[in-house]
């Protein structure tokens, strides 16, 4: 058997970026779409980690920092347009906010 | 060893990733989504950035899992539970999900990837922050703007509204 390397870090983050994508787009509840999103990011990062350590390069992790602080700021307004929608809707089903479809 | 460690913290984020996405309770797909951001804190910390790794205890496991989760707190009398979708969607999202999956995995195992260079130590924390505030000070700058920005547009979108605004 191989030793682990970076094929292996890579593998594992498409695995977790394929779960966060069928999460994504079976979930209904809003809240647990965003969670599903935040497994996407984690990939992402897990890939620019792996990345600058095989190479081996600082500019993959210091891109992580700067997408984990993207992430902050997504799941905050996220969140906030969920409550939004909740307090005017009554619901959080994605199945029912559906005043745009055509 | 090491290669052990991997393979452990694998199974454990690839787990708990399922068991979030198919937790009908949301609180406890909360608490798996948690257990698969320790999991890549881990990871980080076998890639040898333990800076990315304590970030991601902070901000993922810490703030991140506790905004979702007050999410999920204040909206849970509508909607405690998560309802399927209809089986076609279903089925069009493990579709498209495993689709994905193929491509990305099948690229990386044929692509050929520079398996000779030995990977050595190189992110420590001075040159890391050296970096931060020579090359990316106006990326650095722009983050904190856009994290006030951020904030400010939270608070607006999420409060209650209180009668007509004073003139």
């Amino acid at each position: 058997m191989t030793p682990v390397g970076l094929q292996h870090y890579l593998i594992l983050a498409a695995v977790l970026f394929s779960i966060g994508l069928y999460g994504a787009l079976t979930r209904r509840n809003a809240v647990a779409v965003l969670m599903s999103l935040e497994l996407m990011f984690n990939s992402v990062n897990i890939n620019l980690v792996a990345f600058s350590h095989f190479l081996p390069d600082f500019t993959g992790v210091l891109f992580s920092i700067f997408v984990i602080t993207v992430a902050a700021a997504e799941v905050t307004i996220g969140v906030a347009i969920v409550l939004s929608v909740y307090r005017n809707r009554n619901t959080i089903d994605l199945e029912q906010v559906n005043q745009l479809q055509g | 060893m090491t290669d052990a460690v991997f393979f452990v913290l694998a199974g454990v984020i690839v787990a708990s990733a399922l068991g979030m996405v198919q937790a009908r309770n949301l609180f406890h797909a909360g608490l798996a989504l948690i257990t698969c951001f320790l999991g890549v804190a881990g990871i980080y910390v076998l890639l040898k950035s333990p800076f990315i790794a304590a970030l991601q205890v902070l901000i993922y496991a810490g703030a991140i899992a506790v905004i979702l989760l007050f999410g999920f707190m204040l909206t849970h009398h509508v909607m405690h539970t998560d309802p399927h979708k209809r089986f076609t969607q279903q089925a069009a999202g493990l579709g498209a999900a495993l689709a994905m999956g193929l491509v990305l995995v099948v690229t990386i195992a044929v692509s050929p990837w520079n398996k000779g260079a030995q990977a050595v130590p190189v992110s420590d924390l001075g040159s890391l922050g050296q970096q931060l505030l020579t090359t990316y000070l106006l990326p650095f700058e722009l983050a904190s703007a856009f994290l006030l920005a951020a904030l400010v547009g939270a608070i607006m979108i999420a409060r209650k509204e209180e009668g007509p605004p004073p003139a």
